[in-house]
């Protein structure tokens, strides 16, 4: 009883204090922001709408891989070398044409991270949240401001000058292979490599070493006839760095076998080097190491059978691949038809740091895909394995 | 009687519709503004021009112009009926009520008695929108409004009953006559409120009642959002949901001018003979019935809403039995003096 | 649309008026439907709350989408979502509008590209009428977009578009 009328005037005193509240506030002054006619001051690091000043903007695409979201798009192309595009603001040299700088704004999360990498300052936010719209198509913010006629015009004279280019470099090559082929005529003496793969052979057959360098370079044919030969040629892989360069070719058929045999590039450092399909990831790895390519490419193409048979051990077992590098090389066939594996093998490259040195491991790894393709011409190209897009 | 004969009666029939219309223009507004203060906020602002005033004719358009839907397995005809016996039988209600001392529907009687009848009527309505919706969110509703003014028709009639002892008549415009005057206690005026200290206790039961009659918060049960989407109103749309809530305006005036009839002198100025006439007469009345209104609206955005058992624990463990005792005390009061 | 939309072929005065009235009323009383998705939501009470106060436009909640007039689309839409939204828009009675609200309902917002469970845009399943770009967008945004459709509201119309000449589809008899 006495606790009924306690809560019941408890009940009346808290209904009673909260009116009086109430009351106080239906007196008292309101808060509230007439929008329209009156604004917020923005505190200055809000986030809101992002601006780009396009004539401070060098094209170096960090704040689109800085950005989370993927909604900056940006195209460039590079200008010739006789344009000057002027410098930015902060003084850095402009060399390429922005084609495209386009901000998917509807995207845009407004996290602000893309804004602290840029070098020169210009891709910033503005103090405007106030452009909603009809059509969503118009939230995408185009910054760019090279019409599309400039833009074709620049995009034809960076084709040219590219073309230009590369028609240079493919002679210089050619004059290379020249010359290397000339350099491992004279030193056959540079295959003790083989040695090691065959340790006992190679120690004790010099004399094939020598014979089979020439194989090597120019006829693969001849690589099927020696490939105790091909594997233990790591270590002259090394010493042989003008046959290397000589036989790019041979290069791109050995790359299959490099991807399997993450094992074996250990072991075998140099032919690690000479997979093809790094040579494509690391083409400056590639180039520095082609004589090894050269020399394990043949012992693939001879054991072709192995190859197959082999495969999975050079993935699971490292350790297991050096012993038996040779026929993971040689198993280009396989490489084809297991792509997977093949993939799963760069990691391994990479775990032989000091062979990786010479040739950076990681490489290979990039490319596996390209480079199984180019081994086996015969054979389909192995497809590419595209990133997921989830459109 | 020909049409034109008929005329003036048309428009004396009329006269409470008006007033109903422009106070729910009205209090719509107000509610809005009244929660806008308290909450700190400014309410309607922009709609016609000073303060929104124009904000109820927009809502009102508006609905006009919306989409009538009927469920495809709804009950064609009652869903239909539903708002509209729900507006007549509010607006009906007003027949008894003395507006001013020139001007009553119809002076009957049982003016008292007529009135509660009719507003059970609201019930009826409810529960027919409920259940001819088809849909459980309206069923629910349905009944807890149901229930809910069953039980709290018990404690309104029982403080009704403590005035009429008092009051001595049934009819709302003897009631207010008798109240007419400024002698208690030498200056206030003559309200049943000040004649009896019984009838203070009877008022609170009376108000407390009236505010879970009209499903007002802290007894909006019926159309809690929470839980019930919109109650019995979930399924309407356009004008059928703007007669729910014209009734439910309707329905909250007329309880408040009954509160101002029976405890606050009617049409009664404060002030004895000064500012007294029909006219002023008629605007005391709805100053006492708005200032009621604007306690509910205050509690509305003051308090929360009740549990169902603790609605029902209030009425039936609470308010009846005080209402009982109330009553007894009233009636030894009124014996004694 | 609306009772009168579309039902006259011609314009004259009285029409004129009684359009913009009919507009009037319509952009003046925007009830949305109460409810939200994800973080924008809490940025669409903010705004209904004092401090931007959505009243002073004449726009509250209404829980029932009979009552509602326009559906903030606050927040991600999830997969799962995406039907409740769509049948929710479907319950609403004419005239209704959407807004879509924030980056997520606007086309996906972070989970464009990868969000497999992320519907990549509300209006894949519902028409849009205004997107308010944000993450979440400031209230004042969102105040904004209904500025932007009272405008949209404010140019409908209750004659019928005549069509152009050259651009009809002609019914085929089946
Ligand atoms: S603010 Fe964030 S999401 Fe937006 S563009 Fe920059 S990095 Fe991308
Ligand atoms: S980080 Fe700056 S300079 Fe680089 S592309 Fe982006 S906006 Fe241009």
């Amino acid at each position: 009883m006495v606790h009924s009328f306690k809560q019941g005037w408890q009940t009346l005193k808290s209904i009673f204090t909260g009116m009086g509240i109430t009351i106080r506030h239906f007196f008292g002054p309101s808060v509230t922001l007439q929008y329209p006619d009156e604004r917020d001051v923005l505190p200055k690091l809000a986030r809101s709408k992002l601006f780009v000043n396009i004539d401070d903007c060098i094209g170096c695409n960090l704040c689109a891989r800085a950005c989370p979201v993927n909604c900056i798009d940006i195209e460039t192309v590079k200008a010739g070398a006789d344009v000057d595009l002027g410098k930015t603001s902060n003084g850095s040299q402009k060399r390429l044409w922005i084609s495209r700088f386009v901000i998917d704004m509807a995207k845009c999360m407004y996290c602000d991270l893309c804004t602290y990498p840029c070098p020169t300052d210009c891709i910033y936010m503005v103090q405007e949240y106030e452009y909603s719209d009809f059509n969503r198509d118009n939230l995408v913010y185009k910054f760019s401001n090279l019409t599309p006629e400039k833009i074709a015009e620049v995009k034809e004279t960076a084709r040219i000058e590219a073309e230009e280019a590369e028609k240079k470099k493919a002679e210089e090559a050619a004059a290379k292979a020249a010359r290397a082929s000339k350099a491992s005529d004279s030193r056959p003496s540079s295959v003790p490599g083989a040695a090691r793969g065959i340790p006992g052979s190679a120690k004790g057959i010099p004399g094939k070493a020598k014979g089979i360098p020439g194989a090597s370079k120019g006829v693969p044919g001849k690589a099927q006839g020696i490939p105790g030969a091909a594997k233990s040629i790591p270590g002259k892989a090394k010493g042989i760095p003008g046959a290397a360069k000589g036989v790019p070719g041979k290069a791109k058929s050995i790359p299959g076998t490099a991807k399997g045999v993450p094992g074996a590039a250990k072991s075998v450092p140099t032919a690690a080097k000479g997979v093809p399909g790094k040579a494509k990831g690391v083409p400056g790895a590639a180039k520095g190491v082609p004589g090894k390519a050269k020399s394990v490419p043949t012992a693939a193409k001879n054991v072709p059978g192995k190859a197959k048979s082999i495969p999975g051990t050079a993935k699971g077992v490292p350790g297991k691949a050096k012993s038996v590098p040779t026929s993971a090389k040689s198993v280009p066939g396989k490489a084809k038809s297991v792509p997977g594996t093949a993939k799963s093998v760069p990691g391994k490259a990479k775990g032989v740091p000091g062979k990786a040195k010479g040739v950076p491991g990681g490489g290979a790894a990039k490319v596996p895909g390209k480079s199984t393709a180019k081994q086996v011409p015969g054979k389909k190209p192995p497809k590419e394995n595209k990133d997921n897009n989830t459109d | 009687m020909t049409w034109l004969e008929s005329l003036p009666l048309a428009v004396f029939v009329m006269i409470p519709l008006v007033i109903i219309l422009i106070y729910a223009l009205f209090a719509i507004w107000m509610e809005r503004k009244v929660a806008g203060f308290i909450q700190d906020r400014l309410g309607p602002m922009r709609v016609g021009g000073w303060h929104g005033w124009a904000q109820s004719f927009a809502d009102l358009l508006k609905l006009i112009q919306k989409e009538d839907i009927i469920p495809a397995e709804a009950s064609k005809f009652l869903f239909r009926f539903a708002p509209f016996l729900m507006f007549a039988a509010s607006y009906a209600a007003f027949a008894v009520i003395p507006f001013s001392s020139a001007y009553m529907g119809s002076n009957i009687d049982i003016g008292v008695f007529y009135l509660l009848a009719i507003t059970s009527l609201l019930t009826i309505s409810v529960i027919m929108a409920g259940w001819a919706s088809n849909n459980k969110w309206s069923l629910l509703g349905a009944m807890r409004t149901a229930a809910q003014m069953v039980s709290y028709e018990v404690p309104t009639i029982m403080a009704v009953l403590s005035v009429i002892i008092v009051a001595g008549s049934l009819n709302l415009m003897t009631v207010t006559e008798m109240q007419s005057g400024n002698d208690t206690l030498g200056f206030l005026p003559n309200w049943l409120i000040f004649q009896n200290p019984f009838l203070l206790v009877a008022f609170v039961i009376f108000f407390i009642s009236i505010l879970a009659e009209s499903h007002r918060v802290p007894f909006d049960l019926p159309e809690s959002e929470s839980e019930l989407v919109a109650g019995f109103q979930t399924e309407y749309s356009g004008m059928r949901w703007a007669m729910f809530m014209l009734a439910e305006y309707a329905d909250m005036l007329l309880l408040s001018l009954l509160g101002a009839v029976l405890f606050f002198g009617g049409w009664n100025s404060p002030f004895g003979g000064f500012m007294d006439g029909p006219i002023w007469g008629f605007f005391w009345f709805m100053f006492k019935g708005m200032i009621l209104v604007f306690v509910m609206m205050w509690i509305r955005w003051t308090l929360p809403r009740y549990r169902v058992d603790q609605l029902m624990y209030l009425c039936w463990s609470i308010l009846i039995p005080l209402s009982f005792i109330n009553f007894v005390l009233i009636a030894l009061w009124e014996m004694l003096f | 649309m609306g009772l009168l939309d579309k039902k006259y072929h011609d314009s004259n005065i009285i029409i004129v008026n009684l359009e913009s009235a009919l507009n009037w009323a319509r952009k003046s009383s925007l009830w949305y439907e109460q409810f939200g998705l994800a973080c924008c939501a809490i940025e669409m009470m903010a705004t209904a709350a004092s401090r931007y106060d959505f009243d002073r436009f004449g726009i509250i909640p209404r829980s029932s989408p009979r009552q509602a007039d326009v559906m903030i689309v606050a927040g991600t839409v999830t997969m799962k979502m995406a039907s409740r939204i769509h049948k929710l828009y479907e319950q609403m009675s004419e005239p209704r509008y959407v807004i879509s609200m924030g980056s997520c309902s606007n086309c996906g917002g972070p989970y464009w590209e990868h969000g497999y469970h992320v519907l990549k845009g509300v209006d894949k399943v519902i028409p849009v009428d205004v997107y308010v770009p944000g993450c979440p967008p400031r209230p004042e945004a969102l105040l904004e977009g209904f500025l932007k459709l009272q405008e949209k509201i404010m140019n409908e119309s209750l004659v019928e578009e005549k069509p152009k000449i050259g651009n009809t589809i002609e019914k085929k008899e089946t």
